[in-house]
């Protein structure tokens, strides 16, 4: 699953709360915290000298290195975008302010429907292909009872080939010419050769093909924890009940995977509406830009254009798109991840 | 749980979506020439140093450095990798880490110095004697509303390059480049056919496919955008371009003669011609060199001749490469770093002692000595330069014969100026198009980039 394309961005931070609440959802023990500190009869005003007493300047301490780290890192760049996208500037002479024009210049680009569309197409794909795959390997995995860390180990394996190398490697595999791998192999039974990446309508599947292999391993993982996590006594109250194998898939493991699910496909959405390293490095937007992303669009306005106001326009507005599609996404599915 | 996961995807979203990060210092250099004095301590950093795979060229890299130090000790000279990279050009500038002297390539200069992204450096060109000798047609490139942004320090027309060796396999004659689009596709066609390497091979990505279809439309007799000023307009749609398109259409599903891969990166391209999987391609006439240093082709496989020229053909699209001054260098960085693009590529025009030392180390070196290029200086300077390092020339000039003829016959065609780049980019798309399915209505494909275009120039 092309959580991968979150790797360039700050993910870091991303991916360090997803673990964090994936270890908090998956932990079955009741976590009705017990109130430890809240044990003081009245609630005493917070002095200053009480607020030292109370390990004040300590906490201070620990938390400024993470305020500059965020601030800097993330936080101020995120602010100086948001003022960019109101500007025009050639970063040397100080900028204009130049309104909404660049949001304007934006909306006029006849590319940027094109790019939706080929983001969308993308994402469903990337969903319809790379969903599917790490729940079932991670269903597989869980069901063995020898070599079980092996496979967990062989499944993790691509996430460990720095992306651009990966999609090199694949950009070979999928060759035009009989010498590719895939041609190869294809040629000795007598078909092909296909154009995988020069064809308009297979360009966009083989990329997500290949965005799902390099993501799979890190999901499987999760899910697997997940899995892992289930008491074996549900599935035996389950089996006494008469449950066979799909009903227990049914009624016991998809419930109890939920959060999971949920939250994985979440950031599954949010990675893969920003998809840019594979059709950068594969095809560069082509053929006849149907693989051009909103994220190769807003690469091009800055770093091909030098057009910085528009490229900060276009990373607001898809920003405001993700967040929207993340409050509806949680909205429509707040039912079925509470219960 | 679930407000948290809000929050935290909200901010993860903001975060990711935000990966433009830009924190510029407006910090302008004062680039008076007057203010400048040659004799105080600068610091400049030069880029273009060769990697250590490319050992050969770094070895005489350094050397030139050296030399230039010893020349004007006042100078510090620092040296970066960096080379004429569009992307990181930006982020560069935005950081405030553009190296003092930089090459970029013609096909870039213009929309530069649109930007304001380069210094202007008309003053110092004027007061200096080399400098002021430049070769009038290629330092046009380089102005704007009559100031000069750059120094032009190579410069090549479009070509279309061959191998002889599989010319010769396939009976052809490797001293004849193509004379006509006609031949061009005859031998394009044979190669095919009696070696089972395409026989013609463009890029297509990046915008290289838009500038060679540019390059053929000239050739076949039309510009790309007409007009000047306020009143710019796109001609895609001309009768050239179509022919140009017509051309390529031909090569790959009539002759079968381009090979499968229809998404090629310039440096796909360069690769394959180099290794032999190509009979021809169509690029800048600068190739040789890459060629023989880091693709190991065989000098003497190595063949070149013009862009076929139409009945109405107006002449070959220009490129080189232009040293420009970073529009943050102080007066003494400016004066510094000219100092510098003197010494490594025009000095030697000069300066007779230089020009055998410099032939004697690459030759030691094994780096190519006299590539035929358009002259930077006057036609005068470069025939007594190639007299001075005459024993030490190691190119098979005389396979440049027909190339370096059309120097003097070619008009060297400037290329589209508003909106270069947004041009080539629409036409990468439609080259692709052509390449890759085999029944691509031309004419309404060009009428689609032609709306598409016109509409970035007006925005502009």
């Amino acid at each position: 699953m092309p959580l991968r394309s979150l790797k360039h961005l700050p993910a870091t931070a991303a991916r360090g709360s997803t673990d964090q609440q994936i270890a908090a959802s998956a932990a079955t023990t009741p976590t009705a915290a017990p109130p430890i500190i809240a044990a003081g009869p009245r609630r005493r005003r917070m002095t200053p000298a009480l607020w030292v007493r109370r390990g004040g300047i300590s906490t201070l301490l620990f938390f400024v290195p993470l305020l500059f780290c965020f601030g800097y890192f993330a936080w101020w760049p995120i602010v100086r975008s948001l003022v960019l996208s109101f500007q025009q500037t050639n970063l040397v002479t100080p900028a204009t302010w130049v309104g909404l024009e660049n949001f304007h210049r934006v909306l006029a680009d006849p590319l940027l429907l094109t790019a939706t569309l080929n983001t969308l197409w993308f994402t469903v794909l990337a969903v319809i292909i790379g969903f599917p795959v790490p729940v079932l390997l991670a269903t597989a995995i869980a069901e063995m009872r020898r070599w079980r860390q092996v496979a967990s180990v062989l499944a993790y394996i691509p996430t460990i080939i720095p992306p651009v190398v990966a999609v090199l490697l694949w950009k070979m595999f999928y060759d035009p010419s009989e010498n590719g791998l895939f041609n190869a192999v294809l040629h000795s039974v007598g078909a092909g050769p296909f154009g995988w990446l020069q064809n308009p309508l297979s360009a966009m599947p083989s990329i997500v093909v290949q965005a799902t292999w390099a993501g799979f391993g890190q999901t499987t993982i999760i899910y697997l924890a997940a899995l892992m996590s289930i008491s074996p006594e549900l599935y035996e109250a389950a089996e006494v009940d008469g449950a066979g194998i799909l009903r227990r898939a049914w009624h016991v493991t998809l419930p109890q995977l939920r959060g999971v699910i949920l939250l994985m496909l979440l950031l599954q959405l949010i990675g893969t509406l920003q998809v840019f390293t594979e059709p950068f490095v594969m095809t560069a937007g082509g053929p006849e830009n149907r693989t051009t992303t909103l994220l190769m669009l807003i690469y091009r306005y800055a770093f091909v254009s030098g057009d910085y106001g528009r490229a900060t326009a276009l990373s607001l507005l898809l920003a405001v798109a993700l967040c929207l599609v993340s409050a509806v996404y949680l909205w429509a599915t707040r039912k079925w991840s509470r219960s | 749980m679930q407000r948290r996961t809000v929050l935290s995807s909200a901010v993860l979203t903001a975060t990711a979506a935000f990966g433009l990060s830009a924190c510029s210092k407006s910090k302008t250099g004062t680039q008076k020439a007057a203010d400048a004095d040659p004799k105080a301590p600068v610091t400049i950093t030069i880029s273009g140093r060769p990697t250590p795979d490319n050992a050969a060229s770094l070895k005489s890299f350094n050397a030139k450095v050296e030399a230039f130090k010893k020349k004007y000790p006042n100078v510090t000279a620092k040296t970066t990798e960096d080379k004429w990279d569009a992307q990181t050009f930006q982020a560069k500038i935005a950081a405030g880490t553009l190296p003092t002297i930089m090459g970029v390539p013609f096909t870039d200069i213009q929309s530069l110095i649109g930007r304001g992204q380069v210094a202007d450096l008309t003053d110092y060109l004027a007061k200096d004697d080399v400098l002021s000798e430049l070769n009038a047609d290629t330092s046009k490139i380089a102005k704007k509303n009559g100031k000069s942004y750059g120094v032009v320090t190579a410069a090549y027309t479009m070509a279309i390059s061959y191998n002889r060796a599989l010319y010769k396999k396939a009976g052809l004659d490797p001293d004849t480049p193509p004379g006509s689009w006609d031949d061009l596709y005859n031998n394009t066609v044979a190669i095919s056919q009696k070696t089972g390497t395409p026989g013609l091979v463009i890029a297509t990505t990046d915008n290289v496919g838009g500038w060679i279809a540019t390059t053929m439309s000239y050739g076949f007799g039309s510009l790309a955008q007409q007009g000047s000023g306020d009143s710019v307009k796109a001609t895609l749609t001309s009768d050239g371009m179509k022919q140009a398109l017509q051309f390529l259409q031909k090569v790959r599903w009539q002759g079968n003669a381009f090979g499968r891969n229809i998404l090629q990166s310039n440096d796909d391209n360069s690769k394959a011609f180099g290794a032999n999987r190509a009979g021809h391609v169509i690029n800048g006439g600068d190739l040789y060199s890459r060629m023989i240093t880091q693709f190991g082709m065989k000098p003497d496989d190595y063949g070149i001749g013009p862009i076929p020229q139409a009945d109405n053909g107006l002449g070959a699209l220009g490129g080189g490469t232009v040293q420009i001054i970073s529009p943050k260098a102080s007066a003494n960085e400016t004066l510094a770093g000219l100092n510098w693009i003197k010494f490594n590529s025009l000095q030697q025009y000069f300066d007779k002692d230089l020009a055998v030392s410099n032939a004697k180390a690459s030759v030691a070196d094994k780096l190519p000595v006299g590539v035929p290029i358009l002259p930077v200086l006057s036609d005068k300077l470069n025939e007594q330069y190639l007299g001075w390092i005459k024993e030490y020339i190691n190119v098979p000039r005389d396979h440049f014969d027909t190339y370096v003829e059309s120097f003097s016959s070619l008009p060297i065609v400037p290329e589209p100026a508003v909106k270069g780049q947004e041009t080539y980019a629409s036409l990468d798309s439609v080259v692709q198009a052509v390449l890759g399915r085999k029944n691509a209505d031309i004419a309404a494909l060009l009428e689609k980039a032609q709306k598409d275009v016109q509409g970035q120039i007006d925005a502009a």
